[in-house]
């Protein structure tokens, strides 16, 4: 409230608005939460309440006023202590990849967010910590995170800039015979870490530790902002001694790997290469 | 619009709180990195000497000897941090129970190690993953907020809370091995959890839906604690439909009684985590005692229990009550308090959260810490329930040339209703007479004589006109002992 009282306090319509507001309700002037019409104040009271919410701002510690200006118009900062730079709820990337756990669009409740720095591809990527899986990658900005910090929070990070790739929505790992696969793979996320930035996702798949890296190569002489880039997989299946294979999307796309050849409409894994192979996808210009 | 008023008038109420100049404790600033909004959701210190704090917006700070570092990034709303014997980090947050491994000692977090995500979640605001607390057997304890009812995009629809899947509204353990176990069930939201001196468990929900007041509960297996929301997913539940629609009565009997009440409105709105005074007598005169801070208004409360018939119940008070006016003695205490820790130096670590859901009231963030000068405050440490009255130890012998009167010891009592409506009023306030007061030879208790006590009620009260033997009066004359079983 306090707030209030700062950002009206120099607006000379800033009494009329606060009145109005306590009036006749308000919505969207402070993020997502809504003030319904105060209906049982007294005019007279209203004005006194109106008057004593403008004085609030007279009472805040010097700081409060970082906390005061963010709600007027949030300030950009680049902490030298972060690697990334906050602009009011907007979260851009910086020299190194940032990796974000939030709600994502078209994601299970426990989804990833990672996004990276120009020499990395300067694209964003989710990943699925429920399915174990890469779902999208977009280009353009990284996330605001707006719905998840301000108002109610709790709710979706919004992606700035479009969306350039699709994964099919299966796991795409297979161990031992494709075909003997259950529909829905026992999956059990482990974590993940950070390896030279980036992160390299953990999870066991019927019972099988997997160590899965995605990595995005802009495609020579275009920008990042292209959707011409190269999306490669690298896993690591320590120990593993079945047969491995990588089922594609059902829809053609350019797959290139020297460490696995097709097989019945699959990838098949060399089996010198089960421990450790990488799959690339070649996004169509 | 009974919720928006009831915000303005807790703001009132916290507005008008006077800082007591203070020659016992003093309220003190501490610098955060500038530019970063300290939203603290977790808070602890490694044996070390190394502050960790987790913020709302997902990151990890360490701070050593006055330098800060961003530990780690990106978690999902965490609500709880623990450092856990071995120094390990354990995180709360929405998704999972996570551990954080600085493999190459470069003082970053290199591995997010998922310990446990045993529960069920979705988007919803209200689905806190809150925590955390470790116990001897490398256990780790927190407890999972109730959905809250919203629109389909997102926005609050209403303040009632529910429990939408496995294990909203529990307490959970999660073992060394990761075993997700839900512990015990009804908490609507209770924001964080503490442990006492003996290794016992608790967390203060919040006032709402089923919950009267705020209030401070006392965790073991398989209790129900209130909110029959939570009893969807208790298997001795399964064959009786919708635990909502069970009769009051029933839910009544199967509840157990919060140790003690925080009463809403006077002393808390939206409570943070309980912490143990485990600093045994260099933060004052209340080692083992609880203290327990306010999201909403400036408070910090003290809790002192007592174990009758087997079961926590006693009293709570106003430690210090701030909001924005300065106070003589260093600066004023702030709203927000969510997480509470206790430095290397003994001072009381307060961390404010403050943003999004958790501004109400006085908004804010950052961190504060209570500093104990050393002279001894002239408080009521304690009230230890009689069979026909109350017995108050004071920290002080009491004057011996005054002569104490029953009339000095304004007690009344009250219950809060136990409905699925949001909050209650005081029921059936009425005075209590006190008949007779006696003081014992040292002077540090005073007998009450009380005649007709009733259980499952909450006793108030208000000590006028005490001092010590200097003359000082008392630091607090406000009390509140929740009865529920006589001794």
């Amino acid at each position: 409230m306090a707030a209030v009282g700062s950002r009206y306090a120099n607006d000379p319509r800033g009494l009329e608005t606060i009145l109005s507001s306590l009036k006749m309700g308000a919505k969207g002037k402070w993020g997502q939460n809504e003030m319904p019409p105060q209906t049982h104040v007294t005019e007279e009271n209203a004005k006194k309440l109106a008057e004593w919410i403008l004085t609030l701002r007279k009472q805040e510690e010097p700081d409060e006023g970082a906390k005061a200006g963010a709600d007027a118009s949030e300030p950009v900062f680049h902490n030298p202590l972060l690697s990334e730079k906050r602009v009011g709820t907007v979260v851009e990337v910086g020299d190194t990849p940032l990796v974000y756990r939030t709600y994502l669009p078209g994601a299970s409740s426990r989804a990833i967010a990672v996004g990276l720095p120009e020499k990395q591809g300067g694209i964003s990527y989710a990943f699925d910590a429920n399915e174990c899986r890469l779902l999208y990658f977009w280009s353009g900005g990284f996330i605001d995170m707006e719905r998840a910090w301000t108002g109610f929070g709790g709710w979706y990070a919004r992606l700035l800039g479009a969306k350039i790739y699709q994964a099919p929505s299966h796991f795409p790992l297979r161990i031992g015979k494709p075909n003997e696969w259950p529909e829905k793979p026992e999956l059990v996320f482990k974590g993940y870490r950070i390896v030279e930035g980036q992160p390299e996702f953990l999870y066991k798949v019927h019972g099988q530790e997997v160590a899965h890296r995605i990595t995005y190569q802009a495609r020579a002489g275009n920008n990042s902002a292209s959707n011409t880039g190269q999306i490669t997989h690298h896993f690591s299946l320590p120990g593993v001694t079945d047969e491995v294979s990588f089922l594609p999307a059902k829809e053609h796309l350019h797959y290139h790997t020297e460490d696995a050849t097709w097989a019945s409409g699959v990838l098949l894994v060399h089996p010198d290469k089960r421990v450790r192979f990488s799959i690339s996808i070649t996004l169509k210009p | 619009m009974k919720r928006v008023t009831i915000h303005i008038l807790s703001f009132v109420l916290a507005a008008v709180s006077i800082l007591r100049a203070d020659e016992s404790y003093r309220v003190e600033h501490v610098e955060v990195p500038q530019g970063v909004i300290m939203e603290v959701s977790g808070m602890d210190y490694s044996a070390d000497g190394v502050l960790y704090l987790a913020t709302r917006r997902g990151d990890i700070w360490t701070q050593k000897d006055g330098a800060w570092r961003r530990f780690a990034h990106g978690l999902h709303e965490p609500m709880g941090m623990c450092i856990g014997d071995k120094g390990e980090v354990f995180v709360s947050q929405r998704p999972e129970i996570t551990q954080l491994i600085d493999e190459d000692g470069d003082g970053v977090a290199d591995l997010y190690q998922t310990i446990s995500n045993g529960f069920s979640m979705v988007p919803n605001f209200h689905q806190y993953t809150y925590g955390l607390v470790q116990d001897d057997a490398g256990n780790l304890w927190g407890t999972l907020s109730g959905s809250g009812k919203t629109n389909p995009d997102g926005r609050p629809a209403s303040a009632d809370a529910f429990s939408s899947e496995p294990y909203r509204m529990w307490s959970y353990k999660v073992s060394p091995e990761g075993r997700f176990v839900p512990w015990s069930s009804g908490l609507r939201t209770a924001n964080g959890i503490g442990v006492n001196l003996e290794g016992d468990l608790f967390a203060a929900d919040n006032q709402g839906d089923w919950v009267g007041s705020s209030m401070l509960h006392h965790l073991e297996q398989g209790d129900f604690h209130g909110h029959p929301e939570a009893l969807r997913w208790d298997p001795r539940f399964k064959e009786k439909g919708d635990p909502t629609k069970l009769p009051i009565d029933e839910l009544d009997r199967l509840r157990k009684m919060p140790a003690v009440f925080l009463p809403h409105g006077e002393l808390s709105n939206s409570p943070g985590a309980p912490l143990c005074d485990t600093t045994g007598g260099e933060f004052g005169p209340f080692a083992g005692q609880l203290f327990i801070g306010d999201v909403v208004h400036a408070t910090l409360m003290r809790v002192a229990l007592e174990k009758v018939n087997g079961q926590y119940q006693g009293a709570c008070f106003p430690f210090i009550k701030g909001a924005s006016q300065k106070g003589a003695e260093g600066a004023p205490l702030k709203a927000g308090i969510s997480r509470l820790a206790f430095a290397p130096d003994h001072s009381l670590m307060i961390g404010r959260v403050g943003e999004g859901n958790w501004n109400r009231g006085l908004p804010g963030t950052g961190l504060q810490r209570v500093v104990y000068t050393g002279v001894l405050p002239f408080e009521i440490h304690r009230i230890e329930l009689q069979p026909d009255g109350f017995k108050l130890h004071f920290t002080k012998p009491l004057n011996p040339t005054h002569k104490l009167s029953p009339e000095q010891f304004a007690l009344s009592s009250y219950h809060y209703a136990y409905t699925p409506q949001y909050g209650s009023p005081k029921i059936d306030l009425k005075a209590v007479p006190v008949t007779a007061v006696e003081i014992s030879a040292d002077s540090k208790t005073a007998k009450l004589r009380v005649p007709g006590l009733e259980k499952r009620k909450i006793y108030q009260f208000h000590l006028k006109g005490m001092t010590d033997a200097s003359g000082k009066s008392l630091r607090t004359e406000i009390a509140y002992y929740t009865l529920n079983v006589l001794r």
